[in-house]
């Protein structure tokens, strides 16, 4: 690969050793997520430059950033590279308009001229009006707006984003996250940390999944919801997942108990189950499914018109099922108390581990 | 609080704040003012007056010239023996001004330690000299500037600096944009300082300078004298010191406090 991003990055800070592979064609937004302390951020610093790797490689557009075999380094002003920082960063002692304008200044471009195209950047971002505040009097939104021009300006081959919406409030993130998507279209390549499955889905072209330093998954966002291999990419697209041991009619799982899902082949396997799969009953279920238990009703939370329950069960990960909210209110869900689950064997999907 | 409470702290905050004020008041109380332009406009004031702000001003500058470099080796390289240059960097707070010259004079007077080699090799004399004066008013007050500089950086978030490599600054355009602009209310809040200290330096100025009017002799060394003939020049070249001093202190408000403190 010459034109997009090719790298191996080992680092270790404090008791975080990262190790990843990353590859991105040129014009691809990578999203990377995982759990707190899973390593996300520390990649992207040590792609900027600002950790150094203990082992591997950066390529970038055909040029090596850095290669810790041969102990090349390019420092991160030399790195065709921009990161928005997780809180922003704005320098408080600049105007909004320097700066986005302080990158293009760095590169030699003349005041005018810097100025003029950082007040453009802030007019498409929608700030413009604020180009003479400090930071210290944006509001949130705003400082995350001009925090993105100031990143976008320098045109960077490879932006590097950090939880670029975490801080806002859920107005001013939905707003900004329409706008970030054509944003982020051209000709670099964008990497996007991020814990919001949603921004997750509606950025990226391929995610990559991060835990305790290392990639656990990779794929098309599609791919990955449809096929979690982990607790946590389970929880992030909402569905359950089931290890276990395939025995061609049903899965025999790992805390036990046994999943009856046809089709499900031989060998160490993941079942996805979807919520809406689970249904929940406050007596024993009348008829013949082939998957019941018995357990506990957990915890209730609405999400519009509908309701996902979470039910424990003895031993094993709970599974959570979603209800309508009449469903909930008719069955006391709420309350707590035992309830009997069921599982439709043919809406289990069963893929290799 | 209650009202008794309040009333016995206050009674109890009283004597400070008297034995504080009570001289300052007098001074003011004291000072013959039909005669204060007479007295400050004689030649031995104006001299000592002058000669006052111009040292302690090129001392300041060398504090910060000096200070800087040794404060962001203090905040930022992590060596063995910091805290040891720390105390160093100290004592000239604590010491006795007196001992500090004779320090000086030890190290940089004509047959000193260095001394005699600036003396021999390049003629330069410092003792007994205004260069002499300013050397070491710039000792007692490199502290001042060297501690709230450190602070200042320390309190600085570095990532600040990271972010600006990140958009292509080098390490001097970095320090140049972002560090200094940051750090200056901290550089400008140390510089005042340490000018203040220089201003009102007396024991090792004439320890290692000595007293030669109007080629030495700085205000606070002026005013000693004058006591000594004419109480009441005395009295008024003080209040031109304590003037400054408050001048001083009103233009950095709280500043140097959090300054220190932090």
């Amino acid at each position: 690969m010459t034109a997009g991003l090719s790298a191996v990055v080992a680092a270790e800070v404090g008791e975080l050793r990262l190790d990843v592979a990353l590859d991105a064609l040129p014009g691809e937004v990578v999203a990377v997520v995982g759990p707190n302390g899973a390593g996300k951020s520390t990649l992207l610093r040590a792609l900027a430059g600002l950790i150094p790797l203990t082992a591997g490689r950066v390529v970038m557009g055909g040029t090596v950033l850095e290669d810790a075999a041969t102990g090349h380094r390019l420092p991160p002003e030399q790195r065709p590279v921009a990161l928005v920082f997780q809180d922003r960063l704005l320098f408080p002692h600049l105007s909004a308009l320097d700066n986005v304008a302080f990158g293009l200044r760095c590169q030699g471009v003349r005041r005018a001229e810097a100025g003029r195209r950082a007040q453009a950047w802030l007019d498409r971002l929608g700030v413009g009006h604020r180009a003479a505040s400090r930071p210290a009097t944006l509001s949130g939104g705003e400082a995350q707006r001009v925090a993105l021009a100031r990143a976008l300006a320098v045109e960077p081959a490879l932006l590097l984003l950090d939880e670029p919406l975490a801080a806002l409030d859920v107005e001013a993130r939905a707003a900004l996250r329409r706008e970030l998507r054509p944003l982020m279209a051209g000709a670099g390549v964008r990497v996007l940390v991020t814990h919001d499955p949603l921004q997750a889905m509606i950025l990226a072209d391929r995610l990559v999944v991060l835990e305790h330093g290392r990639v656990v998954q990779h794929g098309k966002p599609r791919e990955v919801a449809e096929r979690p291999r982990s607790p946590w990419v389970a929880e992030l697209v909402g569905v359950n997942l089931l290890r276990g041991h395939g025995r061609d009619d049903g899965v025999e799982l790992a805390d036990g108990g046994w999943l009856a899902a046809p089709g499900a082949g031989r060998g160490p396997v993941l079942a996805v189950v979807h919520p809406r799969a689970v249904a929940v009953h406050r007596r024993p279920p009348e008829g013949s499914p082939r998957n019941v238990w018995l357990g506990r009703s957990e915890a209730v939370e609405l999400l519009g018109d509908r309701a996902r329950v979470r039910v424990a069960l003895d031993g094993r990960p709970p599974l959570v099922a979603e209800v309508t909210p009449a469903a909930v209110a008719d069955l006391a869900l709420h309350e707590g108390g035992q309830v009997w689950v069921t599982v439709k064997a043919t809406e289990v999907r069963v893929f290799p581990a | 609080m209650t009202p008794r409470r309040g009333a016995l702290a206050l009674a109890l905050a009283l004597p400070g704040a008297a034995l504080v004020g009570l001289p300052l008041v007098a001074l003011v109380w004291k000072a013959p003012w039909s005669r204060a332009i007479e007295l400050l406009a004689a030649p031995g004031a104006l001299a000592a007056l002058r000669l006052s702000l111009v040292s302690s001003m090129v001392a300041a500058a060398l504090t910060v010239v000096l200070g800087l470099p040794l404060a962001w080796v203090q905040a930022r390289v992590a060596y063995r023996g910091r805290g040891l240059v720390r105390a160093l960097i100290t004592l000239p707070v604590v010491l006795p001004p007196v001992s500090g010259g004779v320090a000086l004079l030890v190290a940089f007077g004509r047959r000193g330690l260095v001394g005699q080699w600036l003396d021999r090799g390049l003629g330069l004399g410092l003792p007994f000299t205004p260069a002499g004066v300013v050397l070491a008013q710039t000792f007692v007050a490199l502290p001042f500037l060297v501690l709230t500089t450190e602070a200042g950086l320390r309190a600085l978030d570095t990532r600040l600096e990271d972010a600006a490599r990140t958009l292509g600054a080098s390490r001097a355009e970095v320090f140049r944009r972002v560090t200094l602009p940051l750090l200056a209310p901290s550089l400008a809040a140390g510089a005042a300082l340490s000018w203040a200290r220089a201003l009102g330096e007396f024991g090792a100025t004439i320890t290692f300078a000595g007293n030669v009017a109007g080629r030495t002799q700085t205000l606070p060394l002026a005013v000693f004298l004058a006591l000594q003939g004419d109480p009441e020049s005395a009295v008024v070249l003080s209040l031109v010191l304590v003037g400054v001093s408050v001048a001083v202190l009103v233009g950095l408000r709280r500043h140097w406090v959090l300054g220190l403190v932090r």
